[in-house]
């Protein structure tokens, strides 16, 4: 039987080149937003919701509970960035980044974790960003959400091995997404200089670390986080 | 609602003991205890367990109930003492999700 994979954030950028992606490889992939999402395919499913609510997450994994019995593959790509100043950064600002970024891996990988025990068997793949270890000015929030992020992954790597699950991280680089719209062209020449390669990342960049991570031989892999770009 | 939650709660742990490599000492019964020296579940065990409860009610009754909710997990007396608790919890918590509905 197919794999079945579960990638949050697949309206646009990083979670649509992943669905188209694995569609490619003929995975059977169930996607989620809030937003419209364009892709069409006989193996992809939409489920519109948000990831940092409760019941919407649940649903979601009703969804694939009851189509396929089971899910081999969470990808935690849901994701939104807000660079401030400290000082100027509102606490709604703070809310939202926290309920996308952290509340909601959190939700999808302990609703997730529920089904792919049965089957003794999963992978969790959650997101960090190169910000995080480089402390970047301006990303104070941003960047400290995601090092919970890595946190958590790294308990959860521990608490869920027992179920034949790995958990491990990825940290992109700067890549052209519309995520990366609101920072200024400066800020990120800064960035792109602290990498080893200074350019930007490309979509395939990040694929090839996930084949890695969800490969059936990543068994022994767990806990883990991988910087692109030769940030560490 | 209170036996049919019961028949649940107790074949799921039933299925959870045929199907684990903890040992049943004692009877499926209300005062299972699921903590304490003389529940025969470590930590892990009820974790696992709790899990199918929770997955199992969700599909006899069609919803979507977080048995390890904060509500759970602050009460003066903790819904996971044993059986019976737990079963008394989980009546209340499908009352106030059919009212809400």
């Amino acid at each position: 039987m197919s794999k079945i994979i579960l990638i949050t954030g697949t309206s646009k950028g990083i979670g649509k080149y992943l669905a188209e992606y694995y569609l490619n490889k003929n995975f059977k992939v169930i996607g989620c937003s809030r937003s419209n999402c364009s892709l069409t395919h006989e193996n992809y499913n939409h489920i519109y919701g948000d990831v940092a609510n409760e019941k919407d997450v649940k649903k979601t994994i009703k969804f694939i509970k009851t189509k396929y019995g089971k899910l081999d593959i969470l990808i935690n790509n849901a994701g939104t960035a807000s660079m401030n100043h400290f000082l100027l950064t509102p606490t709604e600002t703070v809310e939202k980044l926290f309920r996308v970024n952290y509340l909601g891996t959190f939700l999808y990988s302990r609703e997730s974790a529920k089904l792919m025990k049965k089957n003794k068997f999963g992978r969790i793949i959650n997101f960090t960003t190169v910000a995080s270890p480089l402390s970047l000015e301006g990303e104070a929030i941003y960047s400290s959400i995601k090092a919970g992020v890595e946190k958590l992954t790294s308990v959860l790597s521990k608490e869920l091995g027992g179920y034949g699950i790995t958990v491990n991280l990825i940290g992109p680089t700067p890549i052209k997404t519309s995520l990366m719209r609101t920072v200024p062209a400066d800020k990120v020449k800064e960035l792109l200089d602290m990498q080893v390669f200074k350019r930007y990342g490309d979509f395939k960049d990040i694929s090839n670390v996930i084949d890695f991570y969800i490969s059936q031989e990543s068994d022994f892999i767990t806990g883990q986080k991988l910087f692109l770009g030769g940030v560490s | 609602m209170r036996e049919k939650i019961q028949e649940i709660v107790f074949n799921t742990t039933k299925e959870f003991f045929e199907n684990s490599d903890y040992e049943l000492t004692t009877s499926i019964i209300n005062n299972f205890r699921l903590i304490g020296d003389s529940s025969p579940l470590d930590s892990m065990g009820l974790v696992s367990l709790i899990v199918e409860i929770e997955e199992s009610i969700n599909d006899n009754f069609n919803v979507e109930l977080v048995l390890a909710s904060e509500k759970a997990m602050s009460a003066r007396t903790s819904p996971f003492i044993n059986l019976e608790t737990l079963i008394i919890f989980i009546e209340e918590e499908l009352k106030a999700s059919f009212y809400n509905e």
